[in-house]
């Protein structure tokens, strides 16, 4: 993946098996400046989620699958229905979305 | 085992999940029993998922227009439209016997009480992990859960009647031009007790099948109670502090 410059990027997809997932990915000067991962998946604590999401805005985009990983494992986060590999393929395409000018 | 046993009656969607989050806070601190709790909303309301984004699931300008309340739950899952429907909410401390540690197992345990009240009223019901309670492989229930301050809180809804036309006037929808055919598929997939059995089931006669029914799953004596004053103020306090307000709804 080569990271964009700039712009936003979404994408959607219903985890086979599992429940809906969106994630949109905005991008500013080559950083994800915001991520925002939502749809009809469980998660516990759900608190420690929005919690394990703050902590990779501002981030560079080829660091988004360490830091989600860590932040999950640091959170304790348990997801049910969309997978943490789900969530770094969905924001792989998302930031394959932008349309680079 | 003793559980206490709600029926509060028609609320708003924020009094009602406000009532909920407040029977959490009042087992947590052991100032309650373990609690089932029987209730309806009025007005009729649309809640949502805690990750999911008001505003791309709810068309707010027609829940307005119908007078729908809009609210979104502590607990994950999907957008509910909450109209003919009994809807329950259990409160149990999480090292409770009745509660696996594993949270797929305990949606398992407790969504028994919903297949033994559909059992009694005539419906085959069977789990359908994750959350859901099927008959016929078509949903009737939906479940969900969450785990705060050492409880579980799990509330469901069990469809009564569905018009999911109804429904998809007051939800969005990924694809406009799909929507004839998602309202199809949602057809298909989604039934009610009325529907199953050929006549229409009111609340009051689920309230009585629906408590024996979780009686005998949870093996408990249910007994019958009233909020205290303390969790209605608490309730209300909540309501207007979280579940009313646009910060919270908003949130994503």
């Amino acid at each position: 993946m080569t990271p964009p410059m700039s712009g936003t990027g979404r994408f959607v997809r219903k985890i086979p098996g599992g429940k809906l997932l969106k994630l949109d990915a905005e991008y500013a000067l080559g950083r994800l400046a915001r991520v925002s991962i939502r749809g009809d998946f469980f998660a516990h604590p759900e608190e420690a989620f929005d919690r394990v999401e703050a902590a990779l805005q501002g981030i560079d985009p080829v660091d988004f699958p360490r830091l989600l990983r860590e932040a999950v494992a640091r959170e304790g986060v348990i997801i049910y229905g969309v997978g943490v590999d789900d969530i770094v393929d969905a924001f792989e395409r998302a930031s394959d979305a932008i349309q680079v000018p | 085992m003793r559980f206490r046993f709600l029926e509060t009656g028609a609320g708003t969607a924020a009094f009602n999940m406000g009532l909920d989050e407040a029977v959490l806070e009042s087992v947590a601190a052991g100032a309650a029993p373990p609690t089932l709790r029987f209730y309806r909303w009025e007005p009729r309301a649309v809640s949502i998922g805690y990750f999911q984004g008001l505003e791309e699931e709810v068309d707010l300008d027609a829940c307005a227009r119908a007078g729908v309340d809009v609210v979104r739950r502590a607990t994950g899952g999907g957008a509910v439209y909450h109209a003919a429907e009994l809807t329950y909410s259990i409160v149990v401390p999480e090292d409770h016997a009745l509660v696996p540690r594993d949270v797929l197992e305990s949606y398992w345990i407790l969504c028994r009480g919903v297949i033994e009240g559909l059992g009694r009223l005539g419906v085959k019901a069977d789990f359908a992990p994750l959350n859901d309670v099927i008959t016929g492989g078509r949903k009737v229930s939906g479940n969900a859960q969450t785990r705060k301050r050492g409880c579980v809180l799990q509330h469901g809804t069990v469809l009564l009647e569905v018009d999911v036309d109804e429904m998809f006037g007051l939800l969005k929808v990924p694809q406009e031009k799909l929507r004839g055919k998602l309202i199809e598929d949602v057809k298909q997939r989604v039934t009610s007790v009325s529907r199953e059995l050929g006549r229409t089931v009111g609340y009051a006669e689920s309230l009585a099948a629906f408590k024996e029914g979780f009686a005998i799953a949870l093996a408990a004596e249910l007994a019958p109670a009233e909020a205290t004053e303390r969790e209605l103020a608490r309730a209300a306090e909540i309501a207007a502090d979280k579940y009313a307000n646009p910060a919270w709804n908003r949130k994503r």
